[in-house]
């Protein structure tokens, strides 16, 4: 494994090899850097003197601050009147002409060039078989803002972004300890996209570390632009509804679950971090619980979990019991529900599939439409379709009623939301067919699918099976910070 | 097999649902009585019969404890082992043949009255087939949660059940004689197969296993002396009259707006034998592997759950066949093979031949 660390912090070594390294001819690797990109517009390739000696500056436009460039690096250089001592110019210019806090020498053009594409300079010498990498990047990002998703009441209102640095330090700042490691290394043939590994030492698990690494070491592709194409990778039950890689756009639950003795992922050009391992109780848990006074907060986590069932659950019970089971409901009541359903055109089971069916290409469309015609699509949603369809007599009301409810309790805990809105299908049909026995024998097969997922040696429905008497104080159930603070959660303890 | 090890309450939890499935579904035989009040003695014989006669699966798992190789306590390469493991695999297979053909029986007469109830049973099947290949660990994890879920609907719909007992539905004890008394008994605790299959998964379990079986048989007979009490106290002499009187009761419940909480409580009792079967199905084809270790557990798996559906089918085809399954002779036999011979056999093995080499590495 150790040779595995190495290759992961070692960027060079990624590289592939094209140009070789860097020319003593200052201008031909000027030469090179534009033939490379075919001339392409955004790449600034300066030729000046300094001391007599040709000196070739290059950037992409755009990705540097060129204030900094001309400031710091060009008028220093070209405007320097000395001698350049033989055999140590660039640790002369370095240290005495130009001024920055990021400057390093490279041999290979090919890194060079790599860093150029980051938004650094490069600074040719003539005579020099070395280059300067000269760091002035700037590279246009989003404001730090509230996240749309993870919204929390009282929590802090800053959410990552797509730049990697920013998001780091937004966590740096949270978490002052020299225990807090990171790691970088370079994933996609194409992309280079840069991802840090970011845990915590003394309480990281090194098994599940390496596990990690090598993981990541055995990914084999040539673009990711996301963080769900790290997904696959790090999980390894890819045709279960659920994971155990978890998500977050908010840098201090990102902190608090590092804390926990997990691993946290961060991607380049997306604001969204990967954690692993991710447990299924945490789906039900937020921040807010542990600002929020402890009977509250169990509260809630028993709302969002009773949310969780009735969205997965409710609306095949509500078919399974129109069509299997009448006896159970009081006369009235079932007298009322059939009146409303005696005047529609489909079975119960097609009804609620139907209804279902559009919800989710309404909450689609809604997702990915321009935000300006949302209100228009909201009204055609629930009015048209709604009203207009139980008048019409093409849905009862009470599907309708069960819909709505399911919908609603679908987006209480977002982070289930896919495997909610297809499980719930596959209920619907299973209650349609074999009533509510059927759907007991869905259930245990989902809850016995569930225990059976096992990642990085911890068990996803722990710590409610296996059952631990400690961790179960922070589950559904939430005790005072007092006692909470006297056993830290560590996501070792709860490791096989 | 997983190498995974189970904790015991999590093992015992899986044989705990599977024996209540048996009371759920106990079916009023020719000739045993359920009205009578020694029914609700016959669970403290239970307990006593299911603590000695697993006295030899504990002596055998004394002299393997820790050696074994596989998970199997039946875990060497010689003939001998691989007829026991046959035997199991045979015992359990007809284990599980009685438990859905019970099943099938209950939801085609009580639950689904006069339908076909054959393409549900083979899709149980087919699930509780594949969910066998998820390992004991998978199965005993859910089984915690399902206990909880059982108990609490059983013991909810039981208590609801308060206002229709009637306390002169309990007859004198021993009203037909002690030696009748004990032969009702003998039968009652003859239902489970569960203590045997105890023995193929000893060296999966971690924890006081002596001490949680004890634990469990009493909870086991706890509760049946509960339902039982629920059950005569309710219907009395007519529960002799009915094919599944645990259900009669429980149709009479009624709680708040549930007018009928029939069909919530028999759902939940599918949990039961989800995990029944499956666990059954986990016995059969590590048996089948450990014999034949060449062949994937899922192809074995896929050949059980295809000839457990087309004898299914013969068996739902006829209720001849059904009572065949309730016949007193294999319901002892399916009993005592597992329990008494097997062990037995194993131990006068042991005798004779040193069990392990001192040399092989613990699993």
């Amino acid at each position: 494994m150790k040779e595995n660390k190495n290759i992961f912090i070692n960027v060079n070594t990624v590289s592939e090899f094209e140009f070789g390294d860097v020319r003593k001819n200052a201008v031909e690797n000027g030469r090179l850097i534009k033939e490379a990109f075919k001339g392409s517009f955004d790449i600034v390739v300066k030729k000046g003197y300094c001391a007599g000696k040709c000196v070739v500056f290059a950037n992409c436009d755009g990705l540097c601050n060129s204030q900094k460039i001309a400031d710091n690096a060009i008028r220093p250089l070209l405007s320097y009147k000395g001698d350049l001592p033989e055999g140590e110019e660039l640790e002369f210019i370095c240290d005495n002409i130009i001024c920055g806090t990021e400057q390093q020498k490279q041999t290979s053009l090919d890194m060079a060039v790599d860093m150029l594409l980051r938004g650094t300079l490069l600074i040719f010498v003539e005579g020099a078989s070395q280059c300067i990498i000269f760091g002035v990047q700037q590279i246009p990002e989003r404001a730090i803002n509230e996240p749309d998703t993870d919204v929390q009441e009282f929590g802090s209102r800053e959410g990552f972004t797509e730049n990697v640095k920013t998001n780091l330090t937004l966590i740096r700042k949270r978490l002052c300890t020299p225990n807090f490691i990171i790691e970088m290394k370079e994933i996609g043939a194409q992309s280079k996209t840069r991802i840090l590994l970011c845990y915590m030492k003394g309480r990281v698990n090194e098994d599940v570390l390496d596990s990690v690494r090598e993981r990541l070491n055995n990914i084999n592709m040539d673009t990711l632009l996301g963080a769900g194409y790290l997904r696959k990778a790090l999980d390894t039950k890819i045709f279960s509804f659920f994971t155990m890689v978890g998500e977050t756009e908010r840098p201090d639950t990102f902190s608090a679950k590092i804390c926990e003795g997990k691993i946290g992922i961060l991607i380049d050009g997306t604001p969204f971090a990967l954690i692993v391992p991710r447990l299924f109780i945490e789906n039900f848990q937020t921040l807010d619980d542990y600002v929020n006074r402890p009977f509250y907060a169990t509260f809630m986590r028993t709302v969002r979990f009773l949310s969780f069932l009735i969205s997965v659950f409710l609306p095949g019970v509500f078919v399974s019991v129109g069509l299997f089971h009448q006896e159970m409901l009081p006369d009235d009541m079932l007298y009322n529900i059939v009146v409303m359903e005696s005047n529609t055109l489909f079975t119960l089971t097609l009804e609620a599939l139907i209804i279902h069916f559009v919800y989710e290409i309404v909450r689609e469309a809604g997702l990915r439409m321009p935000k300006s015609i949302g209100h228009a699509v909201s009204i055609v949603g629930a009015l048209v379709i709604g009203d207009a369809a139980v008048t019409a007599g093409l849905i009862g009301a009470p599907m309708l009623i069960v819909v709505a409810l399911t919908a609603i309790c679908s987006l209480v805990s977002s982070h289930l939301y896919q495997p909610i809105s297809v499980l719930r299908i596959v209920f619907i049909l299973i209650g349609g067919a074999t009533g509510l026995y059927g759907i007991m024998i869905g259930a245990a097969a989902l809850v016995i699918s569930l225990a059976s997922m096992t990642d990085y040696a911890v068990p996803f429905l722990s710590p409610i099976t296996p059952f631990e008497k400690t961790l179960l104080r922070d589950s559904i159930v939430r005790i005072s910070m007092e006692k909470l603070g006297k056993n830290i959660f560590d996501i070792n303890s709860v490791r096989k | 097999m997983t190498k995974s090890r189970v904790s015991t309450p999590q093992f015992f939890s899986v044989l705990y649902l599977s024996m209540l499935s048996s009371i759920f579904m106990y079916i009023s035989s020719s000739g045993i009585s359920i009205s009578q009040t020694d029914s609700l003695l016959r669970p403290i014989v239970f307990i006593f019969i299911s603590i000695i006669f697993a006295i030899p699966t504990f002596l055998v798992f004394k002299t393997v404890k820790e050696k074994t190789q596989t998970g199997l306590v039946v875990d060497d390469k010689k003939i001998f082992f691989k007829i026991i493991a046959a035997v199991y695999a045979l015992v359990y297979f007809v284990a599980i043949l009685r438990a859905l053909a019970r099943f099938d029986l209950f939801a085609s007469s009580e639950l689904f009255p006069g339908t076909d109830m054959t393409i549900f049973i083979v899709a149980l099947v087919i699930i509780c087939g594949l969910l066998s290949l998820l390992g004991l660990g998978s199965l005993s994890r859910a089984a915690v949660i399902f206990t909880v879920i059982v108990v609490g609907a059983t013991g909810f719909v039981m208590v609801s059940l308060w206002k229709d007992v009637d306390l002169l539905n309990f007859t004198p004890l021993m009203e037909k004689g002690v030696g009748r008394f004990f032969y009702d008994s003998l039968y009652f605790a003859l239902q489970g197969a569960e203590i045997g299959i105890i023995m193929l998964f000893l060296p999966q379990i971690k924890g006081k296993i002596a001490k949680t079986y004890i634990l469990w048989t009493v909870l086991s007979g706890i509760t049946f002396i509960f339902i039982l009490f629920f059950t005569i106290g309710t219907l009395g002499a007519f529960a002799d009259t009915r094919l599944f009187p645990t259900y009669t009761a429980v149709t009479l419940a009624e709680f708040g707006l549930l007018e009928r909480m029939d069909a919530l409580e028999t759902a939940i009792w599918v949990l039961c034998i989800v995990e029944k079967v499956s666990l059954y199905f986990l016995g059969v084809v590590s048996c089948i592997k450990f014999i034949l270790p060449k062949i994937s557990r899922k192809l074995i798996c896929g050949v059980c759950i295809l000839a457990v559906s087309i004898l299914l089918s013969f068996i739902s085809a006829d209720l001849e066949r059904f009572n065949f399954m309730s016949y007193v002779p294999l319901v002892i036999g399916l009993y005592i093979v597992p329990v008494l011979i097997l062990p037995i056999a194993l131990i006068i093995y042991f005798k004779k031949v040193k069990p392990y080499d001192e040399n092989i590495p613990n699993s």
